[in-house]
């Protein structure tokens, strides 16, 4: 069953060749809904060629993400990648008594000198994007 | 049984039986009327809570699903349970998957956001256009 759209506004194109695209599109049974357009899409309730024409030339340009925001998403995955070593392989071993006294006091400096430098991770000249990730 | 054509266009009929055949929803993965567990690009962009009922661009959407860094089998009446272990890291999302299309409904609901950095809300979607 094909759904026809006859009224779209609010495009927006999300890569440089304009294929892929999120609109708002007046549905006859939801209303006005936003709606992602993408070659891939195999679904044909909508015909996304007749969307694409209802849109033409009235999007808003790609904007591919500036070299800041790229940087603060390579801060944010690190910093993230750099909280769960912590909490899988350091914190299991130090915060378990257990654990941490079956080691020896070779091991133990080891794994203190590991958890310090994953602490130091973001503290190094390339952070995010050229660090160098210690190993136990 | 009467049917009966108006003057205005409109068509009446005394009794009405319909007989229904076998009606199958789309099973395609991706098809309007399909569910998926979805979350978003990452948190560090877009860490917005998912509200039921409330629509979203597929565009916005991946598949999601969930892995233990440290699931641990737990043996209790002769059944073998599994379940996360403590400090276990849970992935969410395959960096490898594309985005949905189209549009979905939201059919679940995460927390507010408490921090930009560390929530990756998943739930559960239906596409419906």
């Amino acid at each position: 069953m094909s759904v026809i759209i006859t009224e779209v506004r609010n495009a927006q194109s999300l890569q440089a060749d304009n294929l892929r695209m999120v609109v708002e599109i007046n549905h006859p049974i939801h209303g006005w809904i936003p709606y992602g357009i993408d070659p891939s899409d195999a679904d044909t309730t909508i015909d996304n060629y007749e969307v694409m024409a209802l849109i033409g030339s009235d999007f808003a340009a790609y904007v591919p993400p500036t070299q800041e925001e790229l940087d603060a998403q390579a801060d944010s995955r690190n910093r993230s990648l750099r909280n769960t070593l912590l909490e899988t392989e350091v914190d299991p071993i130090v915060g378990n008594a257990l654990r941490w006294s079956a080691l020896s006091s070779e091991e133990q400096a080891a794994l203190g000198v590991y958890r310090q430098a994953l602490l130091d991770v973001p503290q190094q000249a390339g952070f995010p994007n050229t660090h160098t990730w210690p190993t136990l | 049984m009467a049917i009966t054509l108006n003057g205005n266009g409109t068509v009446t009929a005394d009794t009405v039986v319909l007989t229904a055949g076998t009606v199958t929803g789309s099973t395609t993965n991706g098809a309007v009327g399909t569910y998926a567990w979805a979350t978003w690009e990452n948190s560090n962009t877009a860490a917005a809570q998912m509200v039921f009922g409330t629509t979203y661009a597929g565009s916005l959407l991946f598949p999601a699903g969930f892995a233990s860094s440290s699931a641990t089998v737990v043996t209790t009446t002769g059944q073998e349970h599994v379940r996360y272990g403590s400090g276990s890291a849970i992935s969410v999302k395959d960096g490898t998957v594309s985005a949905f299309s189209g549009t979905w409904r939201c059919m679940g609901q995460t927390s507010p956001v408490a921090s930009a950095y560390d929530e990756q809300p998943v739930t559960l979607f239906v596409r419906i256009s």
